[in-house]
C-alpha cells in the first residue's frame, strides 16, 4: 500500500505543481527517496549533500518529528502520512 | 497594508512580556475578516537539546515555533478560509530588529516561506517590551514599514 508525502506549498513548484504526492518505501528515507527520483529539483530541497534531513525542513510521521524518532531510518506503516513542514524560526 | 490596531498589538506585548526571558512567537491571521493573535510554542530549547549543533541556539535567543501547533494552524486556517498575516517574535535584551538570521530563516530561494506575511518583532527589556518593528518583504528584501 503507498504512503502519502505531503509537501508544502513553497516545495510544490520543484515537485510538478502537486502537494501531495504517493510514495512507496520502507523508510522515510526511501519514501523521499521515491519521490525525490521523480522530481530531480525536489531532493536537493529535502536533503542535503549527505542525504540527511535539514535542520529547518521538519517531517513530521504520526505526530512526531522524525529527528526525534529514527531519522530517515524511520519505519513507515502502509498507508501512513508523511508532512513536510518548512520550520518558521528566526533569531 | 493592514492596520492592527492597539487591541492587537497590547496582545502581542503581552504574550512576550508572560515569557521575558526567552523568544515568543506565534502569528497574526486574519479570519472572517477579524485579526486574531495566536501564540505558538517556541521549541527551540528541545532542538538545542537533541542535537546542538544543527540547533546552536537557545529560545533566549532564537525562535523555532512547534511545527506541529505551526501544522495545525495551517490547517485551521484551510479549513476556515483564514490567513496568516504576519509573524511575531520576540528578542530579548537586545531591541527590535529583523536580524540576519530573520531574513535567512523567511526566504526559500528568494521567496517568502509564508508568502505575503509580515513580520512583527517586539523587543523585550527588563521584562517590558519597548519597542516594536514591522517588516514587510518588497523588492526581495525585508524592509521596515510603519508599525499602525
Amino acid at each position: 500500500m503507498p504512503v502519502t508525502l505531503r509537501l508544502p506549498a513553497v516545495l510544490a513548484k520543484a515537485a510538478g505543481g502537486k502537494t501531495v504526492h504517493e510514495a512507496r518505501g520502507a523508510t522515510v528515507g526511501e519514501v523521499v527517496g521515491d519521490v525525490a527520483g521523480r522530481f530531480p529539483e525536489l531532493g536537493p530541497r529535502l536533503r542535503d549533500a549527505k542525504g540527511e534531513p535539514y535542520p529547518y525542513v521538519i517531517f513530521y510521521l504520526d505526530d512526531e518529528d522524525i529527528r526525534f524518532q529514527q531519522g530517515f531510518a524511520t519505519p513507515v506503516p502502509d498507508g501512513a502520512e508523511i508532512v513536510v513542514v518548512p520550520a518558521i524560526a528566526g533569531g | 497594508m493592514v492596520t492592527y490596531g492597539q487591541e492587537i498589538l497590547a496582545r502581542v506585548r503581552a504574550l512576550c512580556e508572560a515569557d521575558p526571558e526567552r523568544e515568543a512567537c506565534g502569528f497574526v491571521v486574519r479570519r472572517a475578516g477579524a485579526l486574531e493573535v495566536l501564540a505558538v510554542p517556541n521549541v527551540a530549547d528541545r532542538y538545542h537539546a537533541h542535537d546542538p549543533a544543527q540547533f546552536p541556539r537557545t529560545s533566549r535567543d532564537s525562535y523555532l515555533m512547534d511545527p506541529r501547533a505551526q501544522l495545525r494552524v495551517h490547517e485551521e486556517l484551510e479549513a476556515s478560509g483564514g490567513e496568516i498575516v504576519a509573524v511575531w517574535h520576540s528578542h530579548v535584551e537586545v531591541g527590535a530588529y529583523f536580524s540576519a538570521k530573520d531574513r535567512a530563516d523567511a526566504v526559500v530561494d528568494g521567496l517568502q516561506l509564508l508568502p505575503g506575511a509580515e513580520y512583527l518583532v517586539l523587543g523585550v527589556r527588563g521584562g517590558r517590551v519597548d519597542e516594536v518593528r514591522r517588516y514587510r518583504f518588497d523588492g526581495g528584501d525585508f524592509v521596515e514599514a510603519k508599525l499602525e
